[in-house]
């Protein structure tokens, strides 16, 4: 027998994880991002709303006009850009987590009934999935905002409403695998009823592949979420998203051009942060999975 | 556990003699084959009416090749799924006649152990909770007791206590296999399904494993419908077997009569084919297996059959018993009425 | 008489990421000419590994060698393939091309050794010899569209395209039913008669080896543990491995004898025992086992115990 230790496939992919140097910085990145968007008001300099005419496009410390109580410069209506940057920070981050972790239990609870129980709740769904991936995305969501109006929550259901159907899919896909596995048999064989099986004996095997998606979806949501706040379409003012900031320098990029590229940046690192780290996970969960 | 040994009183009494624990009467399941563009859709008789029971204690094995069905038959004796035709009786009880309450209540008594040692255990589960599942399902005892059962269970397959907080993956094909048993005999189980138990199994660990299942059967009294392609190996362990082909049952009687003078010339085929330790090999049956796509007309053997007859051709063979209770289905043994 | 194929002091490592794992270790084997060599082992055993690196078809193994001789000369791995050695595989579905038609694949191997003819006729006359009925119409058939037999067979005859000296057969029965799987034994005896070719049969079943080989091998943890005339192996093993596995396996002339199975289990590869490796699961073990074993010979072949040669 292996190592006294119980090692449970959860671990094992843990290990595999941390060996992977490129994906485990990122995921630490990440988790650096979100901790600093969670002690926003403790961190940030300033008020992130707190305008002055005054400090209209001051430039960046490093350039001539700037100073360090300022150091990414302001804005178009002289707010300060690192602390709208790090406020910026829960809406962007915090959207992309909270859709998707919504999405995901919705998606994947369906997607094991469908894929476990097939007949007419697979069909329903899986037409209903059909339907709605029908729909271009960006074109979606225009649409649905434009009708319900702008703001937090209606941004949240608009995206949960799109993102469902991948968790859906994926975790639909998972199970129709393994319930042709012998251990599912052998669960209705001991006279387990079915809500069982799916709760203690389907979910925990599916739960790799549908985290490892999740994760993916994640980068989209936030590139979603920006587009839509660039659009004007999301979170008004005095909320602070990165899509919005972009929006805001739009119309200076030659004479500030601080005031859109800081939170371009910020979206970007964190997509190709969240992308590679959802890579490593993937490698670290398949090895096992194979088994 | 009380151990319930099989005294040298019953073991004198015919088996058959007792009511049967497990009755499969006249059962058939057919599946649908796939549909192809602009053809009926084509059904394929998995298993083809047959008739089989086992008595209380009494170990029958079923040997046959791929396709020939006999997974299925073991999957409809527990109603894991519903036959096509004919009745299942456990207990006396038709198990179709039972609602779903009722069949969940039963289940303790009539167990199974899987062939591939990898897919039947959940990946993502200790062994406490895989063998304590059939307890927390029915049994409703605190924590603590369940634990202890589960210890005693491992016990009994030859595996310590230090396994009960480890992942499947952490165990060698064999001791998977012990668990797989240790889950199926937790409840007490009258009749334990054994579907191809060691196929996937080393040769050593074959042995150590039939060792296991036949001092289980000795200790508790159990009835096993042992299900091989490796006849010796069901000859180890049988006191009866049947012999499958193409969904039927072809033959069937006591072990040691079977083996050692088998009657239709399928069985006689299957003998000849075993590779031996200390006799050369015979001529091999010509031909391949059919498809159970498309049976032969007839009697489903007689493409290949060495001794076949015009009459095999147009009429399948009925099953005569005689008064042993052996069991044949072959046009050679019983002439039809001219 | 020279061997046709000898193997002497083969080792074997794989890289893992545990480090190097050793698979086959000191393996002395020869084939003589003519016969059929039985190679009976379990999982773990070695002995699929030994041939595939003697046909140099590890390319990421460690590979060392007191030499490997073909017909008395230095075994060159790369010509000799396809042509003088050809290799079967157990399964058939996977070893063959499933996007090719089979007679695509023999003539592809004819194409490959240069050999002259129309390579159609011979593909036909090939699937004829291994008993495919209708071959000139199964030579466009896919290899999902046969039964598991028929790949077999299939297999068998891309092997003999070339006429080889030495077949050797990776348990080419396994994966097939009882009456199907002696047929294709019945054909390899078949083949040999005609052709005086060798066959190598690596199999886990003691009684396939038993009705078809001339002498065995048996390896266990990539060692040889025993060799010998098959006859003399199976009625007075030397080893208690090849003891222990005639005790373990249920036998049809005596169905109720009590079996003896081998207490504890094959160590996983790498894991390997320091001395004998057999020893933690002998019930001959004495002191003496805590060494390593040497290969030693005894009437009538070779075994792997301390205790070889002692009643």
């Amino acid at each position: 027998m292996s190592a006294s230790l119980a090692l449970s496939p959860g671990t094992l992919a843990f290990r595999h994880f941390r060996r992977d140097p490129l994906a485990f910085a990122c995921a630490l990145f990440l988790l650096m991002v979100a901790l600093i968007a969670i002690a926003a008001p403790a961190i940030a300099p300033h008020d992130p709303a707190d305008a002055d005419l005054l400090r209209r496009l001051q430039p960046p410390v490093w350039m001539s006009g700037g100073d360090w109580s300022y150091p990414l410069g302001c804005d178009g209506l002289g707010r300060d850009i690192l602390s709208r940057l790090i406020y910026g920070a829960r809406i962007s981050l915090g959207i992309g987590v909270f859709v998707v972790a919504l999405a995901t239990v919705i998606g994947a609870t369906l997607g094991v009934l469908a894929g476990f129980v097939r007949g007419l709740p697979d069909a329903l769904l899986s037409r209903i999935a059909d339907i709605l991936l029908g729909f271009p995305y960006l074109v979606f969501a225009i649409g649905l905002m434009g009708m319900m109006g702008p703001g937090l929550s209606n941004i949240i259901i608009t995206l949960v409403l799109k993102e469902w159907v991948v968790a859906f899919r994926v975790a639909r896909g998972e199970t129709l695998a393994a319930r042709e596995q012998d251990y599912v048999e052998a669960a209705r064989a001991i006279g387990c009823r079915r809500a069982r099986i799916m709760r203690d004996e389907v979910m925990p095997n599916i739960l790799s592949p549908v985290v490892v998606v999740a994760t993916i979806r994640m980068a989209n949501v936030i590139i979603m979420e920006a587009s839509l706040s660039f659009l004007g379409l999301g979170v008004q003012p005095p909320a602070v998203s990165w899509g919005g900031m972009v929006a805001d320098g739009r119309d200076v990029l030659a004479g500030g051009w601080w005031v859109s590229t800081f939170p371009g940046l910020a979206i970007m690192l964190v997509v190709i942060a969240a992308n590679l780290a959802s890579q490593g996970l993937r490698e670290a969960f398949d090895p096992r999975l194979r088994q | 556990m009380t151990a319930v040994p099989i005294s040298p009183r019953v073991q004198q009494t015919p088996i058959r003699a007792a009511p049967p624990l497990l009755e499969l009467a006249h059962v058939s399941k057919a599946f649908p084959a796939r549909r192809r563009l602009g053809h009926r859709r084509a059904m394929v008789r998995a298993v083809d009416d047959v008739s089989l029971s086992i008595g209380p204690g009494e170990c029958v094995g079923l040997i046959g090749e791929s396709g020939c069905g006999k997974s299925t038959l073991g999957r409809l004796s527990l109603r894991l799924i519903e036959p096509t035709s004919g009745a299942v009786r456990f207990g006396g009880a038709d198990l179709s006649s039972l609602n779903p309450d009722e069949l969940a209540a039963l289940r303790p008594r009539m167990q199974i152990v899987f062939q591939d040692p990898c897919s039947s255990l959940n990946p993502r589960k200790t062994t406490e909770q895989i063998i304590g599942l059939p307890l927390a399902v029915h049994a409703h005892l605190p924590r603590t007791q369940r634990r202890d059962r589960v210890i005693e269970a491992l016990d009994r397959v030859g595996l310590g206590p230090d396994a009960l907080h480890r992942y499947p993956h952490q165990f060698s094909g064999g001791q998977r296999q012990r668990i797989g048993i240790a889950r199926a005999l937790i409840t007490q189980p009258a009749l334990v399904v054994c579907d191809e138990p060691v196929s996937a199994l080393d040769v050593s660990v074959q042995a150590q494993i039939l060792a296991l299942l036949k001092q289980l059967r000795r200790e508790f009294g159990l009835a096993y419908l042992f299900i091989s392609h490796d006849i010796a190996v069901v000859a180890y362990l049988a006191e009866r077997i049947a012999v499958m082909y193409l969904g039927g049952i072809v033959e069937s009687g006591p072990a040691r009569e079977l083996i050692a003078a088998p009657r239709h010339p399928y069985t006689q085929a299957l003998l000849a084919a075993v590779p031996r330790l200390h006799a050369a090999p015979a001529t091999p049956l010509a031909g391949d297996p059919p498809s159970p796509l498309a049976p032969p007309s007839g009697c489903a053997f007689h493409t290949r059959c060495p001794v076949a007859m015009p009459i095999c051709r147009s009429v399948r063979p009925q099953t005569v018993t005689d008064a042993t209770g052996y069991e044949i289905a072959c046009h050679l043994h019983n002439p039809s009425p001219a | 008489m020279t061997p046709l194929l000898s193997i002497r002091a083969l080792r074997v490592r794989f890289p893992t990421p545990a480090g190097l794992v050793d698979a086959v270790n000191a393996v002395d084997l020869d084939v003589f000419p003519g016969e059929c060599l039985g190679v009976v082992g379990e999982s773990g055993s070695g002995k699929s590994a030994t041939f595939l690196a003697t046909l140099g078809l590890l390319p990421s193994a460690t590979i060392r060698t007191d030499g490997i001789f073909w017909k008395g000369r230095g075994l060159d791995p790369d010509a000799l393939r396809g042509r003088e050695i050809a290799l079967t595989l157990q399964n058939a579905l996977t070893a063959l091309n499933p996007a090719l038609r089979i007679g695509t694949q023999i003539e592809e191997t004819l194409a490959a050794h240069d050999q002259g003819g129309n390579r159609r006729d011979r593909a036909i006359a090939l699937l004829r010899r291994v008993g495919i009925p209708d071959p000139a119409r199964r030579l466009y058939a896919y290899p999902h569209e046969l039964s598991g037999g028929m790949r077999q067979r299939a297999m068998i005859a891309i092997a003999l395209a070339c006429a080889p000296h030495l077949l050797i057969a990776d348990e080419p029965t396994t994966a097939l039913d009882v009456t199907v799987q002696a047929q294709v034994l019945d054909l390899l005896r078949t083949l040999r008669a005609e052709q005086g070719m060798s066959l190598v049969l690596i199999t886990h079943n003691l009684a396939v080896a038993a009705g078809n080989c001339d002498r065995i091998a048996v390896m266990y943890a990539g060692e040889i543990v025993e060799t010998g005339p098959a006859a003399r192996v199976l009625t007075t093993p030397r080893h208690p491995y090849t003891t222990g596995l005639l005790r373990s396996h249920p036998s049809l002339d005596d169905p109720e004898a009590p079996l003896l199975p081998i207490p504890g289990r094959i160590p996983d590869p790498g894991a390997w025992p320091s001395g004998c490796r057999f020893a933690p699961r002998c019930s001959r073990h004495v002191a003496a086992c805590e060494a390593p074993q040497t290969l030693r010979v005894v009437p009538d072949g070779a075994a792997r115990c301390c205790q070889a040669g002692i009643a």
